[in-house]
């Protein structure tokens, strides 16, 4: 808390009630997002706690990508502390699991983007969430699909080839 | 050499992924074929994703009666004959329960005394988990409707010994006491249980067919009674050879791609081809010639099983059917794994191998049988286990519940 406080690049604006810092994207765009929103960053927590000057840089997350962690941290954030077996808690995780299945509805490069913005930004959830749509995606595809689907250069030489040949020939009898 | 990469657009995002990255999404992958093929999209996607250890099922055999001391009683194996038929190193075993007592969704049933055990463990060997149940004596296999860290709603049945054939069935769901008797009458033995549907059916060795309702979810309802049947006569008639008795050398089921499935196991070589399984009797020429058949099990409104069109092909799956869980698996996900085929460990033998031929001289420990082409081809008994005094019996497959790396291996 003292340390936030002390954080000249924080507002106390916003909400009214809420604490808010200030995200800058790569591309020079500032967030104001709400600080236990910002904080399920773990990347933004630590930098909150080293406090600096004009909004937190994250150099390597553009505005259009990190809008989206922000919906995502904004959401999740939001969520009460669940009373487990409550109706109501129970009816949050549905809407919570609805919500990230809408936000998982994206091209390919935003998902390129968003699974690397989760990681350097450690977003536990997102990034779980990320590694899931994607695996869902490789789920029974050759090599051969996944190439095409996410255009990616086989570059392997012949005799490579030949040893993956081998591999998918693992049959016993 | 140094490699080209040529970024295509939208593309190069993908392929320069980072390498922990791409391992988290490949750890999220549940089939070997997956695994598999993860790791043949391009050089930088292999070199940052961990390769198998081993392609699933495996064997898992059991010491003989006197098992050298201090060592676990039982192993797991890989089956194949044509390449590297190993020993599978996994985790270190869970100390101080050297018995296995079956293999199902993956765990294994370890105990720390035959007779009269003081621990029952369920244990996984990727992750090394291990889940205790309530002790029960003597007991003979573990039987799960369910992965025991996948959902609450899981129940597990056990088969307890109570007299040389005579064996009653247990069950135990999360947060009893105890194991509970599913019925007070012992049956003669349990070679066959399986989970389909919401159901439990188990068949004796005298062809008793059982269903029980599991009534999961509702956790004050104990598993209730859906009808039995003795079947024996009904599986007799279904081969129409001139012979007066048939030969049936067991049933079991299986339950396959939302299917239940009855396989009838005659033992015989199969009418093209193969050579004839070491115990089989000579007489057994034109009739039953099958070495095994497969039909569709119905469960009628009123509570009585009733068999139905047979199965010539099973699609892209096979069965492996062992003493403990028998189980269907699709090849497209199992490399390892060859369309429409049964995999059967020798024991289902023990009988006729042990009387007939000396131990040494058990030649194959798995058979594979083509349902396609009717054919039957053995896997050879590891020589590796040949000369141990310990005396090693195929008994269950197991197939793990994730794929096993070669990182996770240590």
């Amino acid at each position: 808390m003292a340390a936030a406080d002390s954080c000249d690049g924080i507002s106390t604006s916003g909400g009214g009630w809420e604490k808010t810092v200030t995200l800058v994207s790569s591309d020079d765009a500032r967030f104001e997002v709400r600080e236990a929103a910002a904080s399920l960053s773990q990347t933004v927590r630590r930098m909150i706690r080293a406090g600096g000057d004009g909004g937190i840089p994250l150099p390597k997350v553009d505005a259009r990508t990190l809008s989206t962690v922000l919906e995502y941290c904004n959401k999740h954030a939001a969520v009460p502390a669940p009373a487990p077996e409550s109706s109501s808690a129970e009816a949050a995780a549905v809407d919570l699991e609805w919500f990230d299945k809408e936000l998982m509805h994206v091209d390919l490069a935003t998902l390129c983007s968003l699974i690397r913005a989760a990681d350097y930004l450690e977003v536990a959830g997102l990034l779980d969430l990320t590694c899931k749509t994607v695996a869902d995606m490789i789920k029974s595809k050759t090599a051969e699909e996944i190439r095409q689907m996410f255009g990616i250069q086989n570059d392997f030489t012949p005799e490579e080839e030949e040893q993956l040949s081998r591999e998918n020939a693992g049959v016993f009898e | 050499m140094k490699r080209l990469r040529i970024a295509t657009a939208g593309g190069s995002g993908w392929s320069t992924l980072p390498g922990d990255l791409l391992e988290q999404i490949s750890s999220r992958l549940s089939t070997d074929a997956d695994r598999l093929h993860v790791r043949q999209v391009c050089a930088h996607w292999r070199a940052c994703t961990s390769p198998l250890a081993a392609l699933r099922p495996w064997i898992v055999a059991r010491a003989g009666p006197l098992p050298t001391s201090g060592h676990p009683a039982y192993s797991a194996w890989l089956p194949r004959r044509l390449r590297q038929q190993r020993m599978v190193g996994v985790r270190a075993a869970p100390a101080g329960l050297p018995h296995c007592r079956g293999a199902s969704r993956g765990w294994l049933a370890l105990v720390d005394d035959i007779r009269s055990p003081t621990r029952l463990v369920l244990w996984d060997p990727v992750s090394g988990s291990e889940v205790p149940l309530p002790c029960l004596s003597r007991v003979t296999q573990v039987f799960l409707s369910g992965d025991p860290l996948g959902s609450p709603d899981w129940i597990a049945v056990a088969s307890q010994r109570v007299s040389t054939l005579g064996t009653k069935l247990f069950f135990w769901r999360p947060g009893d006491a105890a194991w509970s008797s599913l019925f007070e009458q012992p049956t003669a033995g349990v070679p066959s249980v399986v989970f389909h549907g919401g159901r439990m059916f188990y068949m004796d060795l005298r062809q008793l067919i059982a269903a029980y309702d599991l009534n999961l979810g509702a956790p004050n309802r104990r598993p209730a009674s859906a009808g039995m049947s003795y079947f024996g006569p009904k599986v007799d008639k279904l081969c129409r050879c001139e012979r007066l008795v048939h030969l049936v050398r067991e049933v079991l089921m299986v339950s396959c791609d939302g299917e239940l499935l009855l396989v009838v196991l005659r033992g015989a070589t199969g009418s093209r081809g193969g050579r004839q399984p070491p115990s089989s009797p000579s007489q057994v020429s034109s009739a039953c010639s099958s070495f095994a058949e497969v039909y569709k099990l119905d469960w009628t409104p009123k509570g009585t099983p009733k068999i139905g069109e047979r199965v010539t092909d099973l699609g892209e799956y096979s069965l492996f059917l062992g003493l403990s869980e028998s189980f269907a698996l699709s090849a497209k996900e199992f490399p390892a794994v060859r369309r429409n085929h049964i995999y059967c460990v020798a024991h289902h033998w023990i009988y006729y191998i042990y009387y007939q031929n000396p131990y040494h001289k058990l030649s194959d420990w798995a058979f594979v049988f083509d349902l396609g082409s009717d054919t039957l081809k053995g896997i050879p008994y590891p020589e590796e286990l040949r000369d141990d005094g310990a005396k090693w019996w195929p008994y269950y497959w197991l197939c793990l519940r994730s794929p096993l790396t070669k990182k996770q291996q240590n």
